[in-house]
Parts: structure tokens; sequence; C-alpha cells
């Protein structure tokens, strides 16, 4: 029976790591990945990205994140719906002023349109509970390491089984949408293998379902003709049923008109998913204009961290090192300043610079995650559910050697541990 | 041979480097494509130094970088091919002839990779053989624009693609030597070496094309003028066709 429980420091995490797989097993795992499933960012800089060690959680841990995740995604999903009918909030938010008339011209036509829509949630285990970082709302990614790293690593734990199947589930949801014999287009930013990967992925999963694919690296790559979009192939201009969009918005919106990217946020015959709005509430200040929404937004208020602008006087103190200052828009851990890891002078710089521009930026409390043992000492994980259409489909989860996930962070195939009554 | 055995060829799990290899051709290795023969066939290795100290970036365009490699593989250095690009679609890995153009041609690439694979399994090398990285030299560079239809497979290099200067310093790494036509450096590339050399590590450049033997060079960041003058010329379209020179578009992964 696997111990699923781990005496650390003061309190008991709900999750421990199992059994490092052996040498022969890892490389199988690491093949596999890297030359079947389109993960080729297997070493970044000198950290090999695979943990060797599943990170075990009993059913009714998963169940518990599973619940969060559904009604964090129940919650945001509503608050997106008011937000893109109220312009007056997207300066809030951050949101370029360039972006606002297309977008409340886009929300009033489309917000309800048929949809793919994948948010992940990333959770982190603290001496105060879970507690969530964000929500990747606009073009969350780990769709291979959360799919089949889990699945591969779990031939080799017994009595284990993975949470999910992210990618099937959004095959499945997409082939609703566009039938087996759709046409679908992947877009990702040239030059970007570790978005492309996902991309690859994503289509070698619709090809084995029937969908005839497209991998577009760049939104003037699409022919468009009355809303639709086609891609253009050597045996003409072929219709598309979808979009699947894993270029980033706020890259979108430094591109030239000329690429025409405004026609990937416009109603259109061809769903865009992530859809163009989902920018919006992807900004790390949407905690900030909650009192401002008729939705009660009380899963997240009970797992985000308190949060302020900056011009907020409660995060001033210079002695006062429990506050994080974050970027509103930003996907990796890159853009997020602790003031114990930076000088006293480098946080003042940054301090005056939130103040110059303090709609780019937002300040949040501190959380100390809980590390847990491995076999490279103490790390820091964490779990993204991944909800498609609402309903959690799985994790994706990374591990840190410090209590940031930047790109640094290590994947981890997180698996339920079957209990003796499950037989 | 299948593409699992070709990818532990090039990257044995015993040899401390080997982690670095990109998988991105070997997951190609099982497409159909023609296996043409090499069109180099002289090559002066004289300059290069036994291995022990140093390590070798080589930036050659197309397949000159691999058959280059093997070359100095044959001097005792362990190839790490760090292609970072796409051939083609995965989807049109059995049909040649529906392949849509791409903007790099990285099919000579792959197809090297696969016939100097034989040659690498005889040549007995050290675990801790010292590594020559193989880039491709026209990774950037469009030589058709990425208009619809074409498959946009340009690439760029990452100080994440390589080994840091701290554990180069730990494998008592005090030089590397750049094989490359010319004498500019890629502004991909700019940035990996500026981090190396900042650490104390000694750079030289070396052209395949002179006899003259390696130069040791300082390479400095890119001033505000030429970073400017290089957004003014993109904004001009005078370089179209590049990709992520001088920090264009050197940005972290999405979500």
């Amino acid at each position: 029976m696997v111990t699923t429980v781990a005496q650390t420091g003061k309190c008991l995490l709900p999750f421990a790591f199992g059994r490092p797989l052996a040498e022969p097993e890892f490389l199988e795992v690491q093949s596999r990945l890297a030359l079947d499933c389109f993960k080729w960012d297997i070493q970044i800089g000198d950290t090999a990205t695979l943990f060797r060690q599943p990170l075990l959680i009993r059913p009714a841990v998963w169940q518990q994140l599973a619940k969060m995740a559904e009604e964090l995604a129940a919650e945001f999903m509503a608050a997106e719906k008011e937000i893109v009918t109220r312009p007056e909030l997207y300066s809030m938010l951050g949101l370029s002023p360039n972006l606002h008339t297309l977008l409340s011209e886009t929300c009033r036509n489309g917000a309800d349109a048929p949809d793919v829509r994948v948010l992940r949630f990333d959770f982190h285990y603290t001496s105060g509970g879970w507690r969530i970082s964000e929500v990747n709302s606009d073009v969350p990614g780990g769709y291979t390491e959360a799919s089949r790293f889990p699945q591969l690593v779990s031939r080799f734990t017994p009595r284990t089984r993975p949470c999910g199947d992210p990618a099937r589930t959004w095959t499945d949801a997409i082939l609703r949408c566009v039938g087996t014999q759709g046409r679908v287009a992947l877009l990702s930013a040239p030059g970007f293998l570790e978005d492309q990967q996902v991309t690859a992925f994503l289509a070698a999963e619709l090809q084995a379902r029937g969908v005839e694919t497209f991998l577009v690296h760049g939104p003037s790559q699409f022919n468009w003709q009355g809303g639709q979009a086609h891609a253009v192939h050597k045996s003409g201009f072929i219709p598309l049923d979808a979009i699947v969009r894993f270029y980033q918005g706020e890259w979108l919106l430094k591109l030239p008109n000329a690429s025409k990217w405004k026609q990937l946020f416009a109603p259109g015959k061809t769903l865009v998913t992530n859809p163009g709005y989902s920018l919006l509430a992807e900004s790390k200040r949407f905690p900030l204009i909650w009192d401002y929404l008729e939705t009660k937004m009380t899963c997240w208020r009970s797992l985000l961290p308190e949060s302020c602008g900056p011009q907020d006087n409660r995060w001033q103190n210079i002695t006062d090192k429990s506050w994080v200052l974050k970027e509103a828009f930003s996907n990796t851990g890159d853009s997020i300043h602790m003031r114990e890891a930076v000088s006293a002078r480098s946080w003042n710089a940054l301090k005056r610079t939130a103040l110059k521009h303090p709609e780019r930026w937002v300040v949040q409390r501190k959380f100390e995650i809980s590390p847990v043992w491995s076999e490279l000492g103490w790390v820091y994980p964490c779990i993204g559910v991944f909800t498609i259409n609402g309903e959690a489909a799985g994790t994706y989860t990374r591990v840190g050697l410090r209590p940031v996930i930047d790109y640094n962070a290590m994947d981890v195939a997180l698996l339920i541990a079957k209990e003796d009554s499950d037989g | 041979m299948d593409k699992d055995e070709i990818y532990r060829i090039w990257a044995p799990s015993d040899a401390p480097w080997s982690r670095w290899v990109k998988p991105v051709l070997f997951s190609f290795m099982d497409s159909r494509f023609d296996v043409p023969r090499s069109s180099i066939t002289q090559f002066k290795t004289d300059w290069a130094p036994r291995p022990g100290q140093a390590v070798i970036v080589v930036d050659l365009p197309g397949e000159d970088g691999v058959v280059w490699g093997l070359q100095l593989t044959r001097l005792g250095y362990r190839p790490i091919p760090l292609y970072n690009a796409l051939p083609f679609p995965p989807s049109e890995k059995m049909f040649p002839a529906t392949r849509p153009e791409c903007t790099v041609d990285v099919v000579p690439i792959l197809t090297a990779l696969y016939r100097e694979t034989a040659a690498l399994k005889e040549i007995h090398l050290a675990a801790d053989a010292p590594p020559v990285f193989l880039l491709d030299a026209d990774r950037r560079i469009a030589r058709k624009d990425p208009e619809p239809g074409v498959f946009d497979n340009r690439s760029v290099c990452f100080s994440t693609d390589f080994p840091s200067a701290e554990f180069l310093l730990s494998r008592h790494v005090t030089e590397a030597i750049v094989l490359q036509r010319g004498s500019n450096v890629a502004g991909d590339l700019l940035l990996v070496l500026l981090e190396w050399q900042k650490a104390g590590i000694q750079l030289l450049r070396k052209d395949p094309m002179e006899d003259a033997p390696p130069k040791p060079i300082v390479v400095e960041p890119p001033s505000f003028l030429r970073r400017l003058w290089y957004r003014i010329s993109v904004a001009l379209t005078l370089r179209r066709g590049e990709l992520g020179g001088f920090g264009g578009i050197v940005k972290s992964a999405s979500g």
C-alpha cells in the first residue's frame, strides 16, 4: 500500500512521491514521450524536465481538487460573460486600449457561440491548505505532460492510475464541434518549438480520430472569405471548421494589422478556441474587478490570495516581505517578483515601474508553499488542474526547486494511488 | 534501424552531454524520405584541439553541420544535434508528394543525421567525450516568404538549448570554438556566447573555408543603435525573412 500523506515541517501533506523509475523504465518513458508524443523539451538548460518520481495522491484528494477546479471554472466563465459586455472594466484589467472596441464588438456578437473552453488552474498546497496562484485561460499548455506522461509512468508504478486524459477529453470536445470529417488548423508562433510541440501533439490526436489538420505558424497564413478561415494547401483552399489558437493573445496584439490577427477575435464561421476574449480574464488583475461583478466569486475568494493594485498602501512598506509583484499579462514565472529575491534597490525600482504604470501590475499576498521531499531534496509542487468545458479533465503537474514555477520547473506524473478498497 | 535505435546512437544514455540532444528530428526518422550522398568531401580538421577543455559549436547551413560534426567526432568529440525545427508537418510524414514548401530546408539535415548514424555507431567515443554542438546556420532565414500555404519552420536557438556556463566550467571547459562561415555571429547564438564569455570561457571563431587557425574573439551585446536599426529594418520589411535577431521575438513560450 502506498502512503500518500507525508510529514514535512509542521503540516501533513496530501501527497507524497512514489518510487523513482528505474533507469530502463525512465529511458523508455523519455523515448516514448520524445519520439512518439512530441515532448521535445526534455532538457531546458541544465534541467532535465521529466521528474523520475511520480507524485501520488489519494482518490479523495483528486475529487477535492476536481471539485474546486469545477467551481472555479463555473465562477470564472460566469464572470467572463459579464466582463465581455462591460467594456468599462477592460482598462482595469490592464487590457491594451486598441483592443477595447474590437473586443466589445466581438463579445456583443459572439460570446455565446459554441466553444471548446480550456482552463488550467494552478494549485499549490500551503500551510493554510490549498491555494491557487492563477488561471491559464488564454493558451493553457501541458497536454502531453498531463495525458501521456502519467499513463507511461503509471505502467511502471503498480496500483496507480492517472487523474485523467485531458488530450482525449479535448479531442472529444473538438469532435463534437467539427465532426469526424472536420478540418482544423492549429496556430502557434513561428520559432517557438515549445508551443509547436503542443500543436503537433494535439494535431496528431485529432488525426487519429479522422480529422484533417494543418499546422500554421502565423495568422497571416490564413485566407479569410466572408468570416470563414481557409488553410492554403497544394490542393487549394481548404475551409476550416476550427482554429486551435495556441498563440498568446498579447503576442497577437503586437503583430501588424496586415497579418489579419483581428479576424481571430471576430465572430465568424470558423470556431476559434480558446476564443479571443479569453485574454480578458487571463489578466492577473482579474481579482481587482470582482467587487464590480454580479457573480459571487466565492470559491475564488477562498483560494486566491489577497490582491491589490500597486497604488494600494498595504504593500508599500519596504520591510514587508509578504507581497509578490506580478505583471498583469505574463504566463511564466519570469514576471513574478518577490522582495526577498531582489535587492532593496531593485525592489524600489520595480515599485517605481509598477507605480508609473499601475494598470500593468498587480500585488498579491505571498503564500508559503509546503515543500515535499524527493530524491532531489525538497521541491515545491504546482498542480495545474485542467477543466474542459467546465469539467475537470486531469492535471499538468510541475515541481520547482524554488517556490516559484518558472522555466526551470520539472514535469511530474501525478497519479492516484489505489486504496485497498479499490480492489 | 528504427527511430529509437537511431536516437540512442546519437544520445547514448551513459554520455553526460546526451541530454542536450534535441529529439525533434529523431521523431521524424520514421518518415518517408530519400537519403542522398553527402555533397561535401573536403575537410581540414587539423585546427581542432585534441579533445580536452574545448567545446565546439558548428553553425553551418543544412547538412554541412552534420557532416562536419561527424568529422570532429572522428577526432574524439561527441556530436550533439541542437536542431530545433520541424522538417515538415508531422501529418505529412508518409506523403512526400503533398508536403508543403517550407521557409527553411530542414530535410537535408534529417537525411544527413539518418545517413551518418551508421558511421557514428562505428566510432567508439569515450562516454565523457567533449561536445560538438550542431546548429543550422539557415535556421532563422526564410528562403521563401511565409505566405499562406508555406510551412514556416524557421527556428531560433536559446541559451536554454545549451548547458550553462556553470555546467561547462564544472566539466573543466575553458574555451568554445565557433565553426561558421564569415565573421558575423548569429544574433541568437550571440546571446548564448555572451553568457559563456561572461563566465570566463574563451571564445574562438574558425571559418571552414579558410586555412587560418581559430581566432580568439570577444563578443559584445548589440548596441542601442544597432538594436534600433534592426527594429527599423524589420519594420521596413528589409529583413522580412529573419527571425529572432537581437531579441526580436525572444520571449517565453506559451502557457
